[in-house]
């Protein structure tokens, strides 16, 4: 048989092993399930039974990402140095090398975490990654240099905790975000928790978002006003709203969608100013199908759902939207979801008591100004643990974890700006909670201040990254650290965000000053510059972008921003915001203002400016490489073809461990699944029950003849009938071996099948 | 005990030279010019308690790392090491011990880069193989004690398990007198 192998090697090392040994039945049986099935799909990688497309999309979807590097090159500053990985031609993705460390994202619905799991976060940033764990803008928690060998231990760790990675990239729901102060917000409509949480386990592996052409981001906000949800810029928000309804106050939505940022931001468009919460589920629902069905899928630039809303108008998007609900099935999940948001509901750990009369430190005092604020709960604060650049280290997560368990318990969550709250502080308790931070370095003052910037991985990690954000965030943060005593007031409010492509994943576009990264050519030499985005609104949900004024050298950011800020101070009228003295002083002004620090000098004269910023080669673009941050886009035919090679293994491995029953009847149900694979590039509702996707199999594919063999004709569809009638029990080992072969080739004419029809399209 | 993943940390007896930025510029020579297959360095001056400089390797990585607030080098060997657990332990040492002394040589560090090898620290950087017990300990105890016997030349040798439970097994290693990082490679090649 073909797929003769050594079932010993699947779960690879003795430690991995050893995790599955111990963590089994410890988890979700779903996620044990799918966390095997990529193990063995990782198997079949190495033995070349999957493509590289499939199985990149595979590993995107648990979240195992690419990384800088990963192609097997490295600039060194003169020239391009190959890196010889052990693993020779072994890849995991098209052009990525398969021992090439990579990013492992791991999703945080609505940022919450608990101290457990902070643990255990820290023991796999230590032994799997860097010692670092990082805080993204779309509060998940990212792991870098990550071994793919190491990923199903990985998991393993993460589901027995109750955190799972499944679509955490790729082409699908990624995480659910919301307000990481919802439930304790002075100026919520109601708390969105529950909501958000029950939009995340909708959506987790839910059909209807198997066949996207891209990403899809959802978010959730208590109030208009406040930026903490950063709705509009999401493919979908919901925004918490009440509403009167035959006298009954009723809660519910403003629901909006087609907004993302990235080259070509956009504003997400009103859906509906009120839908009642029963309703926000299956309108979700409504909105994957057609964003399945009629989203771009071949051009990737055309791909979001912001594109298909723009193209149609929002009145024909809502009104295809509102057809597709109304012929919804009726999906109980819908209520259930939502029946309990009281379970949600957070109790403080200790009881309020007035602070004692304290003589506080001038470092105390400049944590309280900007790191505390008051809860909606008389007596309890939130504070705020400022992280610089995102990143926390294993030691610090684990100190932090215990001093959540000291003050609040449980109610610890991530933000979108990077940082981590701890809420439900008796007021009490802010002192020694203030010197134990403080003990652990995370005490940092600086909580939605200018030094709290927010930046993407740029080109320390990212494929896609043209310059340093990191490295500039890094350096912006230390200078501004050194100044933050003296700093005008107004300047100190100010927000920097930046990214290190025109992407956006540092949101430069809602922050008051924001950079992407960009290259200009000088003689010989590529020069590492920043674009400054001026003017973004970041309150309001983020209710409008900033617009691009100059392209600067890297070197000379640190420069504009002291300028941007003596400007603002001397040109403020009373206590004119930035975004409306920008205004006035006109996009002209400024840029004349700024002109000089977009000079670049020669080479020869300093040469510092042709080094990015945390860098120490000469500046190239040359290692920038295909991002991964959707994957290809691979079709449900794919994938259930995919599925069907995996169940065809799976009845190797039983057949080999001598369950005969059992291998004769995963052969089986590996035809069903690649005859449904095929069937759902034609109607992707089919069934899950094996007869009724055999009688469709039947009159699309037999009746037609487009499954037949131009030599073989009907005999390889006939080896999925037969076994239907034959069953699965009692049948000899030679019969199972046969059956096994048969569905071997009945899997490969599916592919060939397949393989036509796309030729044909 | 199938442990591949073990890590060593030396101390500096002055901060003074161990510079972050020397560091992270003599770690981007080290990508081209070396056998072992290394990928990046990462910049991490920014946090607390942890690495400050990384440089990203396939089998190993090296840090100055900050770790427990000691200042120090620091090698984490990831696997593809051959033999029993006591060759293993051993030729990840003498890796690392080349690896400081090639630091200790580079030109970027003005000859001032002073470790302190009167003490190491180990760590099972695997909490499935080599839980944080007692237990563990009495595996590997002896076979250390082989090892840096041989190195400290047997010279008061002390071995203290760290039984914190949240932290990997860890084992504080201290001798009476130093010994440059030559003799002690010599001792163990
Ligand atoms: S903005 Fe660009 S550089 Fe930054 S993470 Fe996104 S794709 Fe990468």
């Amino acid at each position: 048989m073909a797929n003769h192998v050594d079932i010993k090697e699947v779960s690879g090392s003795e430690s991995a092993k050893s995790w599955k040994k111990k963590l089994t039945g410890l988890m979700p049986a779903d996620w044990e399930k799918e966390i095997d099935e990529f193990e063995t799909e990782m198997f079949l990688k190495k033995q070349g039974k999957i493509e590289d497309k499939i199985f990149a999309e595979t590993r995107l979807r648990r979240g195992v990402y690419g990384q800088r590097y990963d192609n097997g090159k490295r600039h060194d500053g003169r020239e391009d140095r190959p890196i010889h990985f052990p693993c020779g031609e072994l890849t995991k993705g098209p052009a990525t090398v398969w021992d090439a460390p990579g990013m492992q994202r791991i999703k945080i619905p609505w940022g919450g975490f608990i101290p457990e799991q902070m643990d255990l976060l820290a023991d796999l940033a230590e032994e799997y990654s860097d010692s670092i764990c990082h805080v993204t803008t779309r509060q998940d928690i990212q792991l870098h240099y990550v071994h793919i060998e190491d990923t199903p231990s990985l998991f393993r760790r993460l589901a027995a905790v109750g955190i799972t990675t499944r679509e955490a990239c790729g082409n699908s729901v990624r995480n659910v975000t919301a307000c990481p102060i919802a439930g304790v917000c002075n100026e919520e409509s109601f708390d969105v928790t529950p909501y958000a949480d029950a939009m995340f386990l909708y959506a987790l592996a839910h059909p209807d978002i198997q066949d996207f052409g891209r990403k899809f981001k959802i978010a959730f906000s208590g109030c208009k006003n406040n930026p903490c949800g950063l709705v509009t810029i999401h493919d979908m928000g919901y925004i918490a709203a009440k509403k009167m309804v035959n006298g009954v106050e009723k809660k519910g939505f403003e629901m909006v969608v087609g907004g993302g940022l990235g080259a070509l931001p956009y504003q997400a468009k009103l859906f509906s100013d009120f839908i009642p919460v029963e309703e926000m589920l299956p309108l979700a629902q409504a909105v994957w199908r057609i964003y399945a069905r009629y989203g771009e899928k071949k051009k990737r630039n055309r791909s979001r759902i912001k594109f298909l809303v723009a193209d149609w108008g929002i009145e024909k998007f809502r009104q295809m939207v509102l057809e597709e609900r109304a012929k919804l099935p009726v999906d109980p999940r819908w209520n259930e979801l939502i029946s309990h948001p009281e379970k949600y509901g957070e109790r403080p750990l200790k009881d309020t008591k007035k602070l004692a009369a304290v003589r506080p430190s001038a470092d105390y005092k400049q944590w309280i100004t900007h790191n505390v604020s008051p809860q909606n709960q008389k007596g309890y604060y939130l504070a705020i643990v400022s992280l610089p650049l995102g990143d926390i280290t294993a030691n610090q997560l684990r100190d932090l974890a215990a001093i959540a368990r000291k003050y609040i318990r449980d109610t610890v969550r991530t933000t979108v700006e990077q940082n981590i709250v701890l809420r439900w502080v008796a007021e009490a308790d802010l002192p020694a909670l203030y010197d134990d931070l403080k003990k652990t370095d995370l005490a940092d003052p600086f909580a939605g201040t200018i030094v709290d910037i927010t930046s993407c991985p740029g080109t320390d990690t990212c494929k896609l990254g043209v310059a340093s954000s990191r490295g500039l965030a890094g350096e912006l943060r230390q200078r501004l650290v050194e100044k933050s005593v003296q700093m005008n007031e107004a300047v100190k409010n100010l927000h920097i965000k930046i990214s290190g492509c025109f992407n956006s994943c540092g949101q430069h576009h809602v922050a008051d000053i924001g950079f992407y990264g960009i290259s200009r050519k000088v003689g010989n030499y590529v020069v590492p510059h920043f674009q400054l985005m001026i003017g973004g609104q970041w309150t309001e949900n983020a209710a409008s972008y900033g617009m691009a004024v100059a392209g600067i050298p890297s070197k000379n950011i640190p420069a504009v921003v002291d300028r941007l800020g003596e400007i603002y101070v001397k040109g403020r009228q009373g206590d004119e915001k930035f975004q409306t003295f920008i205004q006035r002083l006109g996009k002209i002004r400024l840029k004349k203002a700024l002109d000089d620090l977009t000079v670049i000098p020669s080479h020869d004269e300093n040469p510092s400016f042709y080094v990015d910023w945390g860098d120490v080669r000469e500046f190239t673009t040359s290692d920038i490489g295909k991002g991964e941050c959707a994957g290809e886009v691979v079709s449900l035919v794919d994938f259930g073809l995919k599925s069907a090679d995996r169940e065809l293994f799976e009845a190797i491995v039983q057949f080999e461990a001598g369950n005969l029953d059992g291998a004769a009847a995963q052969a089986y149900h590996a035809m069903v699944t690649a005859a449904q694979g095929l069937i759902k590039g034609q109607n992707p509702d089919v069934s899950n029950q094996a007869d009724k996707i055999i009688t469709e199999f039947k009159t699309r594919f037999c009746d037609t003849e487009i499954f037949y063999d131009r030599f073989a004709r009907d005999q390889f569809a006939n080896y999925l009938f037969r076994a239907q009638s034959e069953g699965f029990g009692s049948l000899n080992k030679e019969k199972v071996r046969q059956r096994i072969e048969e569905a071997q080739l009945f899997i490969d004419a599916a592919y060939n099948c397949h393989a036509r029809m796309s030729m044909e399209a | 005990m199938n442990l591949q993943k073990i890590n060593w940390k030396i101390y500096f007896k002055s901060a003074v030279a161990a510079k972050p930025d020397i560091f992270f510029k003599v770690f981007n020579t080290w990508i081209p010019d070396s056998p072992e297959i290394f990928v990046d360095v990462a910049d991490y001056r920014h946090v607390h308690d942890g690495p400050l400089v990384l440089l990203a390797g396939h089998y190993v990585d090296y840090a100055l790392d900050h770790t427990d607030r000691r200042l120090g080098f620091l090698s984490g060997q990831k696997g593809g090491i051959q033999g029993d657990l006591a060759e293993r332990i051993q030729s990840s040492l003498l890796e690392f011990l080349k690896a400081a002394q090639r630091l200790e040589k580079d030109p970027a560090f003005g000859g001032k880069l002073d470790f302190a090898t009167n003490e190491l620290l180990f760590i099972a950087n695997d909490r499935a193989l080599a839980p944080n017990t007692s237990a563990t300990f009495s595996e590997i105890k002896p076979i250390l004690y082989k090892i840096l016997s041989r190195i400290f030349e047997s010279k008061e040798l002390n071995m203290e398990h760290l039984p914190n439970p949240k932290q990997r097994f860890s084992v504080k290693i201290t001798c009476k007198q130093e010994s440059d990082l030559k003799q002690m490679i010599d001792r163990l090649s």
